[in-house]
């Protein structure tokens, strides 16, 4: 290949690549096809007043999935500290020498929020839900959680 | 299992004649009086006569202020340091995604058998950390009675 039609062709390769990373950051973002994506759905649909939802992967700490309907919150930046709290939850049950326990989920109330971490069965996953404490009662928010937990593997 | 037993009655024994004197210490730096430890950790156990073990815990560095265990095997302490660390990703997770007005009340984490619950005090300097048995208390019960006294 000459010099100059193979700077033509990584070009057109790099403009391809950037475009396809954009595209698949989108779709991670909101995707209707992965499981993670198709579980974001159905809880959005359950609970249409949440205020953000994400399947994180627990070993890296990023969202597979994401979406959120308020304009303050990043659910993949919470992804990241959220990741930590298990993580953290996780290693007190070694250091208390726990080890018929496992997960299931951690439940954290704020002032006029609800957070929701309910991890998957085999632990490499959680679906992290924020709702509003006046809008949506926690027993029915972690009720839909626990019904949606099993399609994210 | 004979020993085993004995020993569970030794426990058993060793409860009944036990006058609750809790080792408490607390820094200079954090507010909070020894009267008012010794009122939460004897109003825990009055409302929760089953509870597997209460301890008030420092959120900055993550040491026992306060404890008491029902079961040798289950030392508060221990845990304290990682739970004040969630606290503290909570809290920083909080402040990230910049939650005006939002303050961290309770975090509850059901395990199969157990329920671990955290309570941070008004001033968010330490938190009472309950854990209970889930055949015996209710996460409801166990959420109200901790609200209640770590008032």
């Amino acid at each position: 290949m000459k010099a100059r039609t193979y700077r033509k062709h990584v070009e057109k390769k790099l403009k391809e690549s950037l475009l396809a990373t954009a595209d698949s950051s989108a779709a991670v973002a909101h995707s209707k096809t992965s499981p993670a994506g198709k579980a974001i759905e159905s809880i959005m649909t359950a609970l249409p007043g949440l205020l953000a939802v994400a399947v994180v992967d627990l070993n890296s700490g990023l969202a597979l999935a994401s979406h959120s309907n308020s304009p303050g919150i990043n659910p993949e930046t919470a992804a990241t500290y959220n990741t930590e709290v298990v993580r953290q939850k996780q290693k007190a049950l070694v250091a208390l020498k726990i080890t018929d326990e496992e997960i299931q989920d951690i439940l954290i109330t704020l002032t006029n929020q609800l957070h929701l971490l309910m991890l998957s069965s085999d632990g490499t996953r959680f679906i992290y839900l924020v709702v509003n404490l006046r809008e949506t009662n926690l027993a029915v928010a972690r009720e839909v959680l626990r019904a949606h937990v099993d399609e994210i593997n | 299992m004979g020993t085993s037993a004995a020993a569970h009655k030794n426990d058993k024994d060793q409860l009944r004649n036990e006058k609750l004197n809790f080792k408490i210490t607390i820094p200079d730096e954090i507010e909070l009086t020894t009267g008012k430890v010794e009122k939460i950790l004897k109003s825990a156990l009055a409302h929760l006569p089953n509870l597997t073990a209460v301890a008030i815990v420092s959120v900055a560095t993550g040491t026992c202020l306060a404890q008491y265990s029902r079961l040798r095997s289950f030392n508060p302490a221990v845990a304290a340091s990682y739970n004040a660390e969630i606290v503290r990703q909570k809290k920083q997770a909080i402040a990230a995604l910049s939650m005006r007005g939002e303050r961290l009340e309770d975090i509850l984490i059901p395990l199969r058998k157990q329920l671990h619950l955290i309570r941070l005090a008004k001033n968010s300097q330490w938190f009472v950390y309950l854990v209970v048995k889930a055949q015996d208390t209710s996460l409801a019960v166990a959420r109200e009675v901790l609200k209640a006294i770590s008032a």
